[in-house]
């Protein structure tokens, strides 16, 4: 028989598995917060007729009276819903555990078990499986092969189980990714609604700065009034709105990061489970082809029918490679080859899920740090907007908020 | 002739004569405090009829001691089982919230125990304020099942307390503690009556939120279970966002 000697036919993983780490998320500073979530013409226009309608109140007051203190309460508790609302959802990106990560539990505990594994199995680990027969040339030469292949039986329980918690993992990775749909959908509407109350915040300082500019010649004292308190407090909310801005979207592009690394590591848990229930096919193929031994991996096949669609690409490629093994000549090295090319794919898999997670994790830390400080900024003044509303309150319970975003009424 | 403010003035004190009446007729402003009610009825049932039975036992026993207890035996004991569901039903009923228990009730009777504690200042509020207990009374029944679910140390779950087992209690007992003259004079731009009214509508807002945000939880993990559907076994619904 004149077969190709040269090269083992194609595995399973034959195109190359890529995992690509997602950039770390920069810091956002609040200049370039602002502006991510479009407001609408019409909800600015309705949203500057309230403010027009605020200062027209506001300036109609005299500036000792009590109503203008009220007011001037209202500007420094504008938006307070808002910012509470958004302080509480972006700083979720850093509750959330970052599973797959670690190494001592879930998907990585498991990579790492299969991996150890799968080496025992590893033709290429075992030596001389064929040069038995030229070294002891007493001893059968089916036995040693048979011993090996006999290793899968004992071993394919185990690797069913690790197989069966690698899926139940990339449930559990895709169980997160649901959790970070809806979160960013509450964040992307909790950043609407900040959106909207910088509008009203920005709209409102440069219309105060006319309005005083205005009372300059008229009501010199009610100028300074104004600019002192209405002016002074609307510029610091304006402040606090950005900088929670910058943080919430930070929040939200850092969930995204994490989304994308577990896309990624399910990619590679797929290919891990592909690549490894490849291999035992392959073992089983070689088995019957060199040894005429009926390798029953019972568990194995029970598991490719749950793990159908993963294995689907597998079968197919197996089939060929079957009739191709078949053609060659048993006590020939190719079916071995084959073999060990077999766990080679396992080995890559796991090797670029490795290295994938080395600069997952790094781009993780970065926007960790980034985030962290972010979020630390931005608790003084939720303190502040705290103790500034529990005064209110103490005051004269709870006042309607006049200034609220038009999507949180 | 009736002028428009002797005309307001009718209306007033009619105003504070209806809730009164009304306060009678209907007993319970909530689910949660009729059934912590009726739990307490059927108790006292169950101890009535315990005595009955424990007479009957005895009677019984008596009977086949004795051979026989005789007419007079058997009116003693029918005197003694009545004797034992007039004494239940002169046990102490409900013990009557006050803000302190209700501040220490468990999460479970804190909605119920409100509401009887709400029903018993009726008499003394106005007819507007009136309107807004029996309407915190259903915001109650609703916010209870999900205060059942919460842990006793939740943030939420403290929150909750504090507007209803103290800023509720708060503001009727201040209202309360005013001379009934100067309820309706005015006191710096708002007469206490009015100060009651937005306060209980302020409460009133804030249960509801509450209800709102503690559901929050359970609607956002349906969303994500929907979601992870969609991402397991519907192909493409990853890229779609």
């Amino acid at each position: 028989m004149d077969q190709p000697t040269q090269t083992a036919p194609p595995t399973a993983g034959a195109s190359k598995l890529e995992l690509t780490a997602p950039d770390p998320v920069p810091a956002v500073t609040p200049d370039r917060a602002s502006g991510l979530v479009p407001v609408s013409e019409e909800k600015k226009s309705k949203l500057d007729a309230k403010v027009d309608q605020f200062l027209a109140e506001l300036v109609a007051q005299d500036v000792n009276s009590p109503e203008f203190g009220k007011r001037v309460d209202q500007i420094t508790n504008m938006g307070r819903k808002e910012l509470m609302a958004a302080a509480g959802q972006s700083n979720r990106f850093l509750d959330r555990p970052v599973r797959a990560m670690d190494d001592s539990s879930g998907v990585g505990a498991d990579l790492a078990e299969l991996r150890r594994t799968v080496e025992d199995l590893d033709p290429s680990k075992r030596g001389k499986l064929l040069q038995k027969k030229k070294l002891f040339g007493v001893i059968p030469f089916g036995n040693k092969l048979r011993d090996y292949f006999d290793g899968y039986k004992s071993a394919q329980g185990h690797i069913s189980s690790i197989l069966d918690r690698l899926t139940n993992g990339k449930d559990e990775l895709l169980m997160d990714n649901a959790a970070i749909d809806v979160e960013r959908v509450k964040l992307w509407e909790a950043m609407g609604n900040l959106e909207q109350m910088i509008h009203i915040s920005k709209t409102m300082d440069s219309r105060i700065e006319e309005k005083a500019d205005e009372l300059d010649h008229s009501d010199p004292a009610k100028a300074k009034a104004i600019r002192e308190t209405a002016l002074f407090y609307v510029r610091q909310r304006t402040q606090d709105l950005l900088t929670q801005m910058a943080v919430t979207v930070q929040g939200y592009l850092a969930l995204d990061l994490v989304k994308k690394n577990n896309v990624e590591l399910v990619k590679g848990v797929d290919r891990a489970s592909t690549t490894t229930v490849g291999a035992l096919r392959t073992a089983v193929t070689v088995a019957q082809a060199m040894t005429n031994q009926r390798l029953v991996l019972d568990q194995i096949t029970a598991l490719n029918t749950t793990t159908a669609n993963i294995i689907e690409g597998t079968g197919r490629m197996m089939r060929e490679n079957t009739a191709l093994i078949h053609e060659q000549a048993a006590g020939s090295t190719i079916p071995l080859e084959t073999l060990s090319k077999a766990f080679q794919d396992i080995y890559d898999t796991m090797d670029t899920i490795d290295q994938f997670k080395l600069q997952a994790l790094g781009s993780m830390k970065q926007t960790v740090n980034a985030l962290e400080g972010e979020v630390e900024k931005s608790r003084g003044y939720i303190a502040r907007a705290e103790g500034q509303t529990a005064a209110l309150k103490d005051v004269r319970g709870a006042e309607p908020e006049l200034l609220s975003a038009l999507g949180a009424e | 002739m009736v002028t428009a403010s002797d005309h307001d003035a009718v209306m007033r004190s009619a105003g504070a004569v209806i809730p009164n009446q009304r306060a009678r007729r209907t007993g319970s402003i909530g689910e949660r405090s009729k059934a912590l009610k009726r739990r307490k009825a059927v108790q006292k049932l169950a101890v009535g009829a315990g005595g009955a039975a424990a007479v009957v036992i005895a009677a019984i026993v008596a009977g086949m001691i004795l051979n026989g207890i005789g007419f007079v035996g058997v009116m003693i004991a029918f005197g003694l089982i009545l004797l034992a569901f007039v004494f239940a039903a002169l046990l102490p009923g409900l013990p009557e919230p006050t803000p302190e228990t209700i501040r220490q009730a468990d999460l479970k009777t804190l909605a119920g125990k409100t509401e009887i504690w709400l029903e018993r200042q009726r008499p003394a509020l106005p007819a507007p304020a009136v309107t807004l207990i029996d309407g915190i009374g259903i915001r109650l029944d609703q916010l209870s099942p999900q205060l059942a679910m919460l842990g006793e140390n939740d943030p939420a779950a403290s929150e909750v307390r504090k507007l209803v087992g103290e800023y509720l209690p708060e503001m009727i007992n201040g209202y309360r503690a005013i001379p009934e003259p100067l309820r309706r004079k005015d006191n710096g731009g708002s007469t206490p009556e009015e100060q009651l009214i937005g306060g209980l509508k302020t409460i009133d807002r804030e249960i509801e939120t509450m209800t709102g945000q503690i559901a929050r939880g359970e609607l956002d993990k349906l969303a994500t279970r929907g979601r992870f559907l969609e991402l397991k076994y519907d192909e493409g619904a990853a890229d779609r966002d």
